[in-house]
């Protein structure tokens, strides 16, 4: 999800849980701790602001300044259904083995119905639940800004499980007509697990990890000049083979 | 061949929001392949078009492979219309990017950006997933080995200290 749609999504949240229109920008930043706190006040208080400077070439008309560290929420935004809100059907689709990945990302989104239109209760829209699931210690840890604290289990199924149940609790919870749901469930592994791709596999192979080793023991200046030695070597190489070409062409 | 360093320091000296990719983000986490270009993502807001026009500003910056002499002039309507500039510079060739397939634009790639600091300077670079990604989202053969390095890159840092 974008940026400006999270910053809009996070805003929906707050004013919607105090019953108000107005938010503070450090309420958002504090509300997506993921992202970089600088581009979630950017756009708070520029890319998304009616009444700001018009320092961005392209800007969301989602809030508007009514005074110092206050904002507020358009009223046409604020009957908007909040992306965020989630759920997810079973955990099919993990990868076999997904149990032993020390990390991983699970997104679990909610689809446009594709059914034949139904009864006038089913409504279509799209939410986005991003659960990050990391092991400790044997046991697996679910966060989300969703869910404070953490949810945690022995087995990656039974935390998403949980997930998943909270989830529809709060979607319960939150009222409006029920919906047709779907889940998708998008994996990213962690170190030593990678969705299959059998070329880069095989480039892998033969990776000379003593130079990976040894790179990573420099600081950041010492790669670059050591990028920047091997690149006037290079240079100084071509242009010896160029100059010999040169001479030998002559003679 | 670019001159890295020099490069970095006439950027940021005026404060050009930019944000490091491609092969020397790649050497920044690690990498031992070698480059002969900079790869930069560039905030396409008005103030940082008028930072960058000031900044590279007798550098000569010309598009690469273009024959000499066309009408190319070096301004802030010309990075207005355009979006991404392949130049050689006095400095080396240098990338100047809008946006990069997989990763967007300055502003959405900037949540997964890590500030690097070399030669006295700060600098935004890429984080290596995020690097591992837009390499797959550009779908290029030739960054295949590209991609196996740097997952080799993440399983290496990641190993508990021996």
């Amino acid at each position: 999800m974008p940026i400006h749609a999270r910053v809009l999504d996070a805003a929906l949240r707050i004013c919607r849980g105090r019953r108000g229109w107005t938010f503070r920008p450090a309420e958002i930043v504090a509300s997506l701790p993921e992202l970089n706190a600088s581009s979630v006040r950017t756009h708070v208080m520029s890319r998304c602001c009616v009444n700001a400077p018009p320092h961005h070439p392209h800007r969301w008309p989602y809030f508007r300044r009514v005074e110092r560290g206050v904002y507020q929420v358009l009223p046409p935004l604020r009957k908007r259904r909040s992306e965020a809100s989630p759920v997810a059907g079973p955990t099919a689709g993990l990868a076999p083995g997904a149990a032993r990945t020390p990390r991983a990302v699970q997104e679990m989104g909610r689809r446009t119905p594709v059914a034949p239109p139904g009864p006038d209760h089913m409504r279509a829209g799209r939410a986005l639940l991003s659960v990050e699931v990391r092991e400790r210690g044997g046991r697996y840890v679910a966060a989300s800004a969703e869910f404070a604290p953490g949810i945690e289990g022995t087995s990656l199924e039974s935390v998403v499980s949980r997930v998943v149940s909270l989830a529809r609790e709060r979607l319960r919870k939150a009222g409006g007509p029920p919906v047709r749901l779907s889940a998708e469930l998008r994996f990213e592994a962690g170190p030593g697990l990678e969705p299959s791709d059998p070329l880069v596999a095989a480039y892998a192979k033969d990776i000379d990890r003593t130079l990976i080793r040894e790179n990573l023991r420099l600081s950041v200046e010492e790669r670059l000049e050591k990028l920047q030695g091997w690149a006037e070597a290079m240079d100084e190489i071509r242009g010896a083979a160029w100059r010999s070409r040169r001479g030998a062409g002559k003679t | 061949m670019i001159k890295i360093q020099e490069v970095l320091e006439t950027l940021v000296r005026h404060q050009v929001e930019l944000i490091i990719v491609g092969g020397v983000a790649a050497t920044v986490h690690g990498s031992a392949r070698v480059t002969q270009d900079l790869d930069l993502v560039y905030a396409r807001n008005e103030a940082n078009l008028v930072r960058l026009i000031a900044a590279l500003r007798g550098r000569r910056p010309y598009p690469r492979g273009a024959p000499p002499g066309l009408p190319f002039r070096w301004d802030v309507d010309t990075l207005r219309s355009g979006l991404n500039f392949t130049l050689t510079t006095d400095l080396g060739d240098l990338d100047l990017l809008g946006e990069i397939p997989g990763g967007g634009a300055y502003e959405d790639l900037l949540p997964h950006t890590l500030e690097v600091e070399a030669y006295g300077l700060r600098c935004r670079c890429l984080d290596l997933e995020t690097l591992i990604r837009v390499k797959r989202a550009a779908g290029r053969p030739r960054d295949l080995e590209a991609i196996a390095e740097l997952l080799v890159i993440r399983e290496e840092r990641d190993k508990p200290d021996e």
